[in-house]
């Protein structure tokens, strides 16, 4: 057991520098808004503002930090704070879903760390969010949180059962194909347009003149420039987001780390574990790339926080070995079911009908407007069509021991691997084509942060889905 | 030829058992209900489009024969092919549930998963002595409506005892 302790005092000037720097507007309203007769004028008001401001919010946060104390024993963690309303809070063990540690580039110069420990709670934010204890602190908090009482600290750090890392040429091939340009590439669209406001007229004007002489491709040359520049950018924010990715197996529990300027450290007990998910994005399918994610029960209510990456780029080749040394529990399936010819054409009905409305109005409006080369816009019915029937053939289902695993696409391509004790509940549906065709719609309910979460597939012949669900029965 | 088709829109294996006919009434009632505020809505759009905007008398039309078709739909139809299709069967493992009109969705519930059963009744369905039992498992609910309130009670019984703590997940 630990005496009752505080965080690093460097907390409050931690606190007090992030807190200046979000007020410092509200500082020099302030400045601006006082009789400039006062502290002689706008500067002095500034400096003063700033330093009733300096002086308010470090006494606030050294208050806090002081009534802040923490006390730690095997399979427990006691937190008290409060300066006026005081609360105490108990955690054990058992109720832990998770532990995270990451430090920013500020924490790592004086080798401390953000510890959270969650719970299966309902709360957005982590129960216990220690946001400055030294590494050896945090660690021996974990240490203690999970030993059960019998291990002792002298006791040999555990070793793990397998691990993997991301090689230097794989992360750079994960950060050029993750699609994530598109959106960097909206955000430099949008800062140009921000931008655009403030040019003077003047210039606008000359820029039209000029852009008037220059042809066309220089146009498209200027559009495909922003385009590789969000792309580089974006490969070298995930980069840095994810180097050093290394994921361990434990006997109990994976650990997953990764970042340089934030280091993140994330464990997933194995008995948290839902799901896994391999995932192929149409740009990393050609090279037979994919990602591979974790779902998990408890944890924050963020996105990222939901899914926790297991790892960012694997061959789709090494999932099987992937598996083998990190989940055993689970498996790629050796043969699986997959989608009955009839079902072809309601794949393809779905995916065409809300492409070939879209396409009817331009082809109106276009009338309307008397506006030639509409009839362009029936191109769009070939990617819809093959869309349409790569999620047709991708179909599948198989069940297998104790998992069942589905496949299908949206857009990205998806394998979901669940083990039948983590379905909380399974559906059979058919709307009166299916019924008249004799198929099905299946669906697997699980729990997955905050809330339950369901994936299904569509047109399943009705013998193969009475199989599943037969096998899902215990009856 | 009529039992051949009203096969094929069947789903196999239906669960035993149906919810009490008394839902059916409860349902028209409301469905009822629900068409006076329909039709309300639908005078009052008359009422709206062509007198304050002076639209022509045919926009508001349309309204009040849309809502005149929902009438019968909502009082008669919806109710019956609801009833029609709502199946529930408890067994010792797992409770199955079946409903829907359109789409008929069939659920499987192991015991096992069942995290809390509730009771509850609204006070159309009090008057019919009847009640909505909901069972949660930890990412779905469902729900049977209209049970008999002494057979609620019992399911309810039933189904926490047959709804072991599991200890192999959350």
């Amino acid at each position: 057991m630990s005496d009752l302790r505080r965080q690093h005092p460097l907390l409050v000037l931690l606190d007090t520098g992030r807190g200046l720097i979000s007020n410092l507007s509200f500082a020099l309203i302030i400045a601006i808004s006082l009789p400039d007769s006062i502290f002689g004028g706008f500067v002095g008001n500034a400096i003063v503002a700033l330093l009733v401001m300096f002086g308010l919010s470090t006494l606030f946060n050294f208050l806090r930090w002081y009534f802040f104390l923490y006390r730690y024993e095997e399979g427990m963690v006691h937190i008290r704070q409060g300066v006026l309303f005081k609360r105490e809070r108990t955690i054990k063990r058992d109720r832990v879903q998770s532990m995270n540690t990451n430090a920013n580039v500020l924490q790592q110069a004086f080798g401390l760390v953000t510890l959270q420990i969650k719970t299966a709670g309902v709360s957005v934010d982590a129960e216990v969010n220690l946001r400055a204890v030294s590494k050896n602190e945090a660690e021996s908090i974990k240490a203690h949180l999970y030993s059960n009482g019998v291990r002792s600290e002298s006791e040999p750090v555990e070793v793990p059962r397998a691990s993997r890392f991301l090689q230097g040429r794989d992360i750079w091939l994960a950060a050029l194909t993750s699609g994530r340009f598109m959106v960097l590439f909206s955000v430099v669209a949008l800062i140009y347009a921000q931008v655009f406001e403030y040019i003077p007229q003047r210039y606008l004007d000359q820029a039209v003149e000029s852009l008037s002489t220059i042809p066309l491709m220089v146009g498209i040359g200027i559009a495909a420039g922003l385009f590789l520049l969000s792309w580089a950018l974006s490969a070298i924010v995930f980069v840095i987001q994810f180097a050093n990715f290394s994921v361990r197996r434990f006997e109990d529990r994976l650990e997953i780390s990764w970042g340089v300027l934030k280091k993140s450290h994330a464990i997933v007990k194995l008995h948290r574990l839902q799901a896994v998910v391999v995932q192929q994005g149409p740009l990393r399918q050609p090279f037979g790339l994919c990602t591979m994610l974790v779902e998990v029960a408890g944890g924050g209510a963020k996105e990222q926080e939901r899914i926790s990456l297991l790892h960012p780029l694997i061959r789709r080749k090494e999932v099987e070995a992937f598996l083998r040394d990190i989940l055993p529990e689970y498996h790629l399936p050796l043969e699986s079911v997959v989608l009955p010819k009839r079902a072809m054409r309601r794949y393809l009905f779905r995916s065409t009908v809300p492409v070939a409305a879209f396409i009817g109005t331009i082809i109106t409006a276009f009338y309307f407007w008397g506006l030639p080369y509409s009839w362009i816009s029936l191109l769009l019915l070939i990617p819809a069509l093959s869309l349409g029937l790569s999620r047709y053939r991708n179909g599948s289902i198989s069940v297998e021991d104790d998992q069942v695993t589905l496949r299908f696409r949206y857009v990205s391509l998806v394998q979901v691997l669940i083990k039948r004790s983590h379905i909380q509940s399974l559906s059979l549906s058919a709307n009166l084509f299916q019924r008249i065709g004799k198929l099905r719609t299946v669906q697997l309910s699980f729990l997955s942060s905050p809330a339950g979460k369901n994936y299904s597939l569509k047109d399943l012949d009705a013998e193969d889905a009475e199989s599943v669900r037969d096998w899902y029965s215990m009856n | 030829m009529l039992e051949d088709i009203r096969e094929k829109l069947r789903m196999d294996n239906e669960p035993k058992e149906s919810i009490d006919p008394r839902a059916r009434k409860v349902w028209m009632i409301g469905g009822a209900l629900g068409s006076i505020i329909v039709m309300a809505i639908a005078l009052g759009f008359y009422a709206f489009v062509t007198i304050v905007y002076g639209a022509p008398d045919w926009v508001g039309w349309i309204a009040i024969a849309l809502a005149l078709v929902y009438v019968p739909w909502g009082v008669y139809f919806h109710p019956w092919l609801r009833m029609r299709f709502w199946r529930y069967e408890l067994r010792e493992n797992e409770l199955e549930i079946q409903h829907g009109i359109f789409v008929i969705k069939r659920h499987l519930i192991p015991m096992v998963r069942v995290q809390y059963v509730d009771t509850e009744h609204g006070p159309l369905m009090r008057y019919f002595g009847l009640t909505t039992l909901s069972i949660s498992t930890a990412a779905t609910k469902f729900a049977i409506p209209a049970l008999p309130k002494q057979r609620a009670e019992e399911l309810r019984g039933e189904i926490a005892t047959l709804a072991r703590v599991s200890e192999e997940d959350v």
